[in-house]
């Protein structure tokens, strides 16, 4: 026996491998951790062995249940009405128990129920072998299955009271939780949080209101009897199912949406967004209104400001009229005034004391009744020479023709 | 574990598979289809997507848009509009890519992808029952990559998250053998394959060497325009020539008539896949004038005939791309709808010698069917990394480089050559075989394969090895009845790099472990004593 190396093997070439497969992830496990391949081998043959091992313990999620006395001495004739999951010892799992529990629950109760095993411990009665039978033979079928899940009580949430002083999300997730089963569609979106958005929300309602449940009434249905004899009444009772199962499935459907109604109605959220949508459509209005609110306020400056400078207007006149009228009433007084000023001139030799005269009644004449009362003022206390000069610039001015003062 | 389903997103038909306790499903949409068209329509308001919009193509072909996974991110002027003629024409859309205008609204390409992968979404949800938490996509391997990057990007819009993208052909292949891993008791033989899916638009293959689980790609080869359509473009025409000697009316100028017809064609060549011969009834195809006739398998082929051999040149020019003789291809996997056509496996068949193995369902009744077998494969690469989160298997997807044998290594015993790694086999590497033998020493050596041509005459002749004799020799063998050509893939010896002298009896057993730093570590085992060694 020997071994003779001849000749090294020949020289590798970098390729390129496609990342598909079970043997590639192998491959670059080993690569991303840096193992050698006996490692690997080592690591894997361990992890093997771990596997194997923990596949025994591994945990089903049963718990060990006894039936209760009850259904130990239920009628096997009326297995119809005892509780299946409770039957399997699956009481606490119900609708959520996969396949597989189900037929490990059914070995288990079997082995434990067992006539030959029961008779051995002095018990001979095996009708509660007759219904764990029965009710592997029901859970197992989907179909029938689902039949005892729709008539399934236990499985129900009942609908939380309405004053209840618990959070509102706390009391309704498990009632919808619940209700999903039921769904045709999955998965069923949940109830949220306080946090969830609006279309999130939105979402839940429109599920929930146009929900599809495959839930049905069959279960309830009355035995239809199996003689050929009677062939009327068979079809009687078929016909009566087929209205109650009709019935059962309306009253149903009503149920489900009374209790979203009532759902909808206390939820926070709804009343949140129901706010904030009014602030909202308030807050646009405000919006909207704004132009026209300026504008309104504008006219109304402009009109008020028109108002005052009306009444200015109006006050300036009643001024001016007062001033007309007092000036009116002052006339005779200031003519007279103005006249009385002739006097100063009657020492001048004639004809100009006669032309000064005649140029101050010209002059009297000429001025309206607001200036012979300002010249009124005027004149009061002049001497003949100041006089001359006012005489002779208001004359010129009003262009009178004077003789003597110009 | 996450939920990862397999996609196959084609131009034709997507499909989607998830893989469920070890069992792999191929998901059907709300109508009930596998196979879902992947096509979108529009009426009104409504959207119509799959088979529904399909139907649309014959009363609203204007607003029925398929063949859209290739014009993702493509420019208007560059793209071909053969394959969208029968609907909704592109338009130029402002930024220069490709659009559909669908009652007058402009709706841009990537519009029309998110909302097939929304309506994909939903299907794969409502079947699952569960989120998708990811998708492993197959995408053809000339697909470049910023339409893949666009892509991934529109499925991540849409609520999908796609963690891998792999070869259509990788991921049919994986799909293919892990269905003889599952039954033959995981037997991981070499093998080199060549890999072909025919579409209903375009045609890909390649040529893949698989080691010991791992593909390496040699070559490979895509055609745009070759696929199922054709197909049914000669039925069309063997159609309206029968309606023309019928009725005398011709329906070509008809859109309607020809969309109808081209349904049935299609129908037709799926029933030919199946039956001899398949009838057909049309209400009303133009004029109110029905038609009603049947075609027998036979006719069709021959009407076809130019198109299967386009099939068969485009495998021929596969391997000569790759130059590899055909003889070397062990199996030859067909993928794609088309597949399924009987001509199709043997036209393809044609090329290669008796050896090889033709993987189709009228050559295996227990192939898979060659539609599903890219989801498949999807399904299979998304529950392997479902474990893993998108950080490793990023890191994993970029690893694709490595060191590969240049040489087949295998055992030679008495006159025996096994080989036992295969050329493109990974390193390191280990594998053990058994190998029954009497002998009293046994070599390690590398190998080249050869093809062994053995010539049965009514007295036997000598060998000849060269494929060149071979070509020469066909001529002469159809002239003579007796004498018959025998290949056989035989490795020879070329180089040897170890001796190993131990008494063998029965059985022995030959571990080859190559290690990262090339060499080579030999343990051979016969009667319960071990000799080992390294090289």
């Amino acid at each position: 026996m020997s071994f003779k190396a001849v000749e090294k093997i020949s020289k590798t070439v970098g390729g390129k491998i496609e990342p598909v497969g079970p043997a590639f992830l192998a491959h670059a496990r080993r690569l991303v951790r840096n193992r050698t391949w006996s490692e690997q081998e080592t690591i894997d043959a361990e992890e093997k062995a771990r596997r194997a091992a923990g596949e025994v313990k591994e945990d089903d999620g049963l718990v060990d249940e006894d039936a209760d006395e009850e259904l130990l001495n239920h009628d096997p004739k009326d297995w119809k009405n005892a509780d299946q999951y409770a039957a399997l010892g699956l009481s606490n799992l119900r609708w959520k128990a996969t396949p597989e529990q189900i037929v490990k629950a059914h070995r288990r109760q079997v082995l434990k129920y067992h006539p030959d095993k029961q008779a051995a411990s002095g018990n001979s009665n095996d009708g509660f072998f007759k219904i764990i039978q029965k009710a592997f033979e029901v859970v197992s079928n989907p179909t029938t299955r689902r039949q005892w899940d729709s008539v399934d009580k236990k499985a129900n949430v009942s609908v939380p009271k309405k004053h209840a002083h618990t959070d509102f999300y706390h009391k309704w997730t498990p009632v919808f939780e619940s209700e999903a089963r039921f769904s045709v569609k999955q998965p069923v979106p949940g109830l949220g949080t306080a946090e969830s958005s609006k279309p999130e929300v939105d979402a839940f309602y429109s599920f929930w209101y146009a929900f599809d449940s495959w839930r049905s009434f069959e279960w309830l249905d009355e035995d239809v009897p199996d003689d050929s004899s009677n062939r009327d009444n068979k079809r009687y009772i078929e016909k009566k199912n087929k209205a109650a199962r009709v019935k059962h499935k309306k009253e149903d459907n009503a149920r489900l949406r009374k209790l979203v109604d009532t759902c909808l109605s206390e939820d926070p959220r709804i009343l949140a967004f129901k706010e904030a949508e009014k602030k909202a459509k308030e807050q646009r209005k405000w919006e909207r209104e704004a132009s026209t609110r300026e504008a309104a306020e504008k006219e109304k400056k402009a009109k008020e400001e028109a108002e005052k400078q009306a009444l200015e207007a109006a006050t300036a006149a009643a001024s001016a009229k007062k001033n007309k009228e007092q000036a009116k009433n002052a006339k005779k007084k200031n003519k007279r005034a103005i006249r009385g000023t002739a006097k100063e001139f009657e020492s001048l030799p004639s004809p100009d004391s006669a032309y000064a005269a005649a140029d101050i009644d010209a002059l009297i004449e000429s001025l309206d009744d607001l200036q012979l009362g300002e010249t009124a003022a005027k004149v009061a206390g002049l001497d003949a020479a100041a006089l001359t000069a006012l005489f002779t610039e208001t004359l010129s001015s009003k262009g009178v023709n004077a003789k003597y003062f110009k | 574990m996450s939920t990862v389903i397999g996609l196959s997103f084609g131009n034709t038909t997507t499909s989607i598979a998830y893989t469920k306790e070890g069992v792999i499903e191929v998901i059907a949409n709300a109508d009930g289809d596998r196979d879902i068209p992947s096509m979108l329509a529009y009426a009104h308001e409504d959207e119509f997507h799959g088979i529904q919009a399909k139907q649309q193509m014959i009363r609203n072909a204007a607003n029925t848009i398929g063949y859209f996974r290739d014009l993702v991110s493509a420019k208007f002027s560059e793209i071909d509009h053969t394959k969208t003629r029968r609907l909704s024409k592109p338009v130029e859309t402002s930024d220069g890519a490709v659009g559909y205008e669908i009652n007058g609204e402009i709706k841009h390409i990537d519009q029309i992808i998110e909302r097939q992968f929304t309506r994909i979404h939903e299907a794969a949800r409502d079947y699952i029952g569960k989120e998708i938490d990811g998708v492993v996509l197959a995408l053809p391997s000339d697909f470049p990559e910023h339409k893949r990057a666009k892509l991934l990007s529109i499925a991540e819009k849409s609520g999908l998250k796609i963690v891998q993208v792999i070869g259509e052909l990788e991921s049919a292949l994986l799909a293919h053998i892990s269905r003889d891993n599952s039954r033959e008791n995981k037997d991981q033989a070499d093998k080199l394959f060549v890999v072909a899916d025919f579409g209903g638009t375009r045609s890909d293959a390649a040529v893949i060497s698989c080691n010991s689980g791992i593909f390496t790609v040699l070559s490979t080869l895509s055609d745009h325009s070759l696929g199922g359509r054709l197909l049914d473009e000669s039925i069309l025409t063997h159609l309206v020539k029968e309606f023309k000697e019928l009725h005398k009316v011709d329906p070509s100028s008809d859109h309607r008539a020809i969309a109808k017809l081209l349904l049935e064609a299609e129908t037709i060549r799926k029933t030919l896949s199946n039956s001899t011969s398949s009838q057909y009834g049309i209400d009303s195809v133009t004029q109110g004038l029905d038609f009603s006739g049947g075609i027998n398998r036979l006719k069709y082929e021959i009407t076809s005939r130019q198109v299967f051999t386009k099939f068969n040149a485009f495998i021929v020019s596969l391997l000569k791309k790759a130059e590899i003789d055909p003889f070397f291809i062990d199996e030859v996997l067909l993928v794609g709808g088309v597949s399924w056509t009987p001509k199709i496996a043997s036209t393809v068949g044609a090329v290669f010698d008796e050896r090889t193995v033709i993987v189709s369902p009228s050559t295996d009744s227990k192939a898979i069917p060659p539609n599903e077998l890219v989801a498949r494969g999807c399904a299979i690469q998304g529950s392997i990394i479902s474990n893993l989160d998108l950080e490793e298997v990023d890191q994993v997807d970029r690893l694709t480089s490595a060191e590969q044998l240049s040489k087949t290594i295998g055992v030679v015993v008495g006159d025996k050559s096994i080989p036992v790694l295969g050329k493109y086999t990974l390193i390191p590497t280990k594998k053990t075989v058994e190998i029954e033998a009497t002998a009293d020493s046994l070599k390690i050596a590398e190998f080249e394969p050869k093809m062994e041509i053995t010539i049965h005459k009514p007295e036997p002749k000598t060998e000849e090895e060269k494929k060149q004799a071979a070509e020469e020799d066909s001529d002469y063998d159809s002239e003579d009845d007796d004498e018959w050509e025998e290949k056989n893939l035989r490795f020879e010896a070329e180089k040897t790099l170890a001796e190993v002298a131990i008494p063998i009896k029965n059985t022995v057993k030959v571990t080859l472990y190559i290690t990262s730093n090339k060499t080579l570590q030999v343990s051979v085992t016969s009667n319960g004593q071990t000799v080992q060694g390294s090289v």
